[in-house]
């Protein structure tokens, strides 16, 4: 017997209008998260850069320690950021479509009625 | 008048007489000669119409089983009308089926295994992407667009196998009807042979049934010329019978005559045969039989019973 592929369950537009304020809710969480984990990341940067200098010039095992704790940070920061590539000015451009996009599936939801 | 007088006198008419006896007899035999061949002809007529007879119950038995067979060719066909007219109404079901499942093909654009995949992709595209505005809004009605598609789709699938499964039941609707138009065929093989044979022996039977008639029309006229013939006969009988009436007097006169000559010629061979037996002499059987007719006392007195004694014990001796 031939084996059959998963097909997806069949989406009614209400439904479809629904997840996408929910991704919509998500993206601009992300969004939000992300501006400010953009100036927190210029911070970090600029940090790392700094010790990386003063590591290099011998500076001492306490420069090292807060070298390595910032690196983590800056990776751990990254990691949870929508993009490290966008600004934060096109981050906030990103987060205001979002929301722009989510007010209209709102309406649109509220023009399907129950 | 004497004898010879009458016969005189009666002879013309004895000899008219004569020649229409042998007329008659002529005729006669000529009635015998029609009645031979009226015979003749009657055998032939009865002997064609026996025949005809035969022949007319088997071309009635011929066109009896070839009604019976188109009989059956008709109830056959009224079989064969029924499945026909489901074959029709099959087909038409078969070609509103195929309309409708072209218009939904033509409507769905695509297989339903393929559409659903696009559907797929752009519900997953549209729900974890991140697009602008403008682009959800395309494809959300390219997902609507693709999910009415895709009913098409199905739908047009559905339609083709009921559409096949029709065909299939129309298949087996056309070898019924070719079954029957087989047994049809067969059968008005049969019934043609039958109608032929028939043909056959009412084409004999108008042949021997003409024949017969010609044996009939000339019996006919045998018999009337043999009616004919016997008109004439009674005819001639009435003449001679005239005739004899009008010699009737002379003809009573002559056999008178001849009585009285019969009877005296007895007497006289009876008085001959009275002398021999008074002579004594041997008597003959004609002198007996001469005493006997010709002499009325030979046997009331007494000489007379004597001499029939002495005659008889001659006779005996």
């Amino acid at each position: 017997m031939e084996e059959q592929e998963p097909v997806m369950e069949e989406i009614t537009p209400r439904q479809l209008v629904e997840r996408l304020i929910e991704k919509h809710d998500r993206f601009i969480s992300d969004y939000e998260n992300s501006v400010e984990g953009a100036k927190r990341l210029h911070i970090l940067r600029e940090k790392k850069d700094q010790l990386e200098h003063w590591v290099a010039d011998g500076g001492g095992e306490m420069f090292e320690k807060q070298f390595q704790a910032t690196v983590k940070e800056l990776a751990d920061l990254e990691k949870s950021m929508i993009s490290t590539e966008l600004s934060q000015a096109q981050m906030t451009a990103r987060l205001d479509d979002h929301k722009g996009a989510k007010k209209y599936w709102v309406k649109k939801l509220e023009e399907m009625g129950q | 008048m004497s004898d010879e007088d009458i016969e005189e006198k009666i002879g013309p008419t004895m000899e008219k007489i004569e020649s229409s006896e042998k007329g008659i007899f002529e005729i006669v035999k000529k009635v015998r000669k029609l009645q031979s061949e009226a015979k003749i002809l009657k055998e032939k007529r009865d002997r064609l119409n026996n025949q005809c007879k035969t022949i007319a119950d088997e071309a009635r038995g011929f066109r009896e089983k070839r009604d019976e067979l188109n009989n059956q060719i008709t109830e056959l066909k009224k079989e064969r009308e029924v499945h026909n007219k489901l074959a029709k109404e099959k087909s038409g079901e078969i070609e509103g089926k195929k309309k409708e499942r072209d218009r939904l093909n033509e409507s769905a654009r695509g297989t339903d295994k393929r559409l659903q995949k696009l559907y797929e992709k752009n519900v997953k595209k549209i729900l974890e992407k991140d697009l602008p505005l403008d682009d959800e809004k395309k494809l959300f009605k390219s997902i609507f667009e693709l999910d009415a598609r895709i009913n098409d789709a199905k739908k047009a699938d559905e339609l083709h196998t009921e559409v096949v499964g029709k065909y299939n039941d129309l298949k087996t609707i056309d070898t019924k009807v070719d079954e029957l138009s087989g047994k049809i065929r067969e059968i008005a093989n049969k019934s043609e042979e039958h109608h032929l044979e028939a043909v056959k022996r009412y084409e004999q039977l108008d042949k021997l049934s003409g024949e017969a008639d010609e044996h009939h029309e000339a019996l006919i006229k045998k018999y009337g010329e043999i009616n004919e013939l016997r008109k004439n006969i009674d005819a001639i009988k009435e003449d001679i019978s005239k005739l004899r009436e009008d010699i009737a007097p002379y003809t009573s006169e002559l056999e008178s005559i001849e009585k009285s000559r019969r009877e005296l010629d007895l007497k006289k061979k009876a008085d001959e045969a009275k002398g021999k037996l008074r002579e004594g002499k041997r008597l003959s059987f004609d002198d007996f039989k001469s005493l006997l007719e010709g002499d009325e006392d030979f046997l009331s007195d007494d000489e007379s019973q004597e001499d029939a004694a002495k005659a008889d014990s001659q006779q005996s001796a």
